[in-house]
């Protein structure tokens, strides 16, 4: 979480105070960061805690009730209350928080605190860990689906023909393609080998489609043509 | 341990630091010098300096600096009293407390 990002929060969640509590709050911790200077501004954010916590006290505080949550003793003053359960915390916000994703935003936020010259480093190194990673995971996947493909194809295809592989491999290529474009926003490197990927699977499914239409309109005609051919000329034989 | 005494404590460690400068001191200043004392959570000064401020025992004051606006905090009249009280109230109850836990040793 960036200092802009707490301050919009706390800024949220005093919404039910009035105007110059909030002002003198957010005015507080905003010269808090100011004095504390950029390069500790993580550092006040992690002591600071949630702007519910922040947002709990300074309520409590209003409401002359902080007092009770404060002990005293050799390790300082500690109120771990507010640890504990933020008791004036908005229900609606929570619930908004509930609606995003959990490891999203734990992600984000330790992403929010490594330094921009760490960032890239980890960048780097994602991408160079992900890129033969995920050419091994299509290794893995490819084995399995073909594998899986010659089973099926094997006690299926007599039945359904083609028709099933062109479906399955419209429908993989599809679901890659559409990886494809949401990693090439992050990734980009696997995004387009996901998209190439699926225009590769997109080419052999419509060759099986047309496999599967000569299979059908040409060779299953002729097949029954021959066998009732065959058939006709056991039971009417031509010489009788 | 830990003692439910927290809240006039705090209150009377936060005047004594505020006492120290004569010229009135900032909330991040505050929490520095409470902080290299004794241990205390960042977010726990602001609702003890707004209380003390509305109490009438500090008063602030805005002050440019570096271009930016700073605020201080400065001890009134009835903020030294009440640092003074509260002074007074600890010296003689740790002496009571003392002298229980020590039985007489600390007895001048």
């Amino acid at each position: 979480m960036s200092r802009k990002e707490f301050m919009r929060e706390l800024e949220f969640l005093l919404q039910d105070i009035s105007d110059e509590e909030r002002t003198e709050a957010l005015m507080f911790y905003e010269n808090y960061f100011d004095e504390a200077g950029l390069q500790n501004e993580h550092q006040v954010i992690a002591e600071l805690g949630t702007p519910e916590r922040v947002a709990a006290m300074i309520k409590d505080g209003l409401k002359g009730q902080f007092e009770d949550h404060i002990h005293a003793g050799s390790q300082g003053f500690s109120n771990d209350d507010y640890d504990k359960n933020y008791e004036m915390i908005d229900v609606e916000h929570q619930e908004k928080k509930k609606r995003g994703s959990h490891l999203g935003d734990s992600l984000k936020r330790k992403w929010d605190d490594i330094d921009s010259r760490d960032r890239l480093i980890l960048a780097i190194l994602f991408i160079l860990i992900f890129v033969p990673v995920s050419f091994s995971i299509f290794g893995i996947i490819g084995g399995i689906f073909g594998a899986g493909f010659s089973v099926i194809a094997a006690i299926l295809g007599v039945v359904f023909g083609f028709w099933i592989i062109t479906f399955v491999l419209h429908f993989i290529a599809i679901v890659l393609i559409v990886m494809g474009v949401i990693h090439l926003f992050t990734i980009p490197a696997a995004g387009l080998i996901y998209m190439g990927v699926g225009c590769i699977l997109i080419g052999l499914g419509t060759i099986f489609g047309k496999i599967a239409v000569w299979f059908f309109r040409d060779c299953i005609p002729q097949l029954f043509n021959a066998i009732a051919d065959g058939l006709g000329k056991i039971f009417h034989p031509r010489g009788a | 341990m830990i003692f439910n005494t927290g809240a006039a404590l705090l209150d009377a460690v936060v005047l004594s630091v505020v006492s120290r400068e004569k010229e009135g001191t900032y909330g991040y200043k505050i929490t520095q010098d409470v902080q290299a004392v004794i241990s205390v959570s960042e977010s726990t000064l602001y609702p003890v300096l707004r209380r003390l401020l509305k109490d009438g025992c500090l008063e602030t004051y805005d002050r440019e600096y570096q271009g930016r606006n700073r605020r201080y905090y400065k001890m009134t009249a009835s903020g030294l009293a009440q640092l003074n009280m509260y002074k007074q109230e600890w010296y003689e109850y740790t002496l009571k407390i003392n002298r229980l836990f020590d039985g007489g040793y600390q007895d001048e």
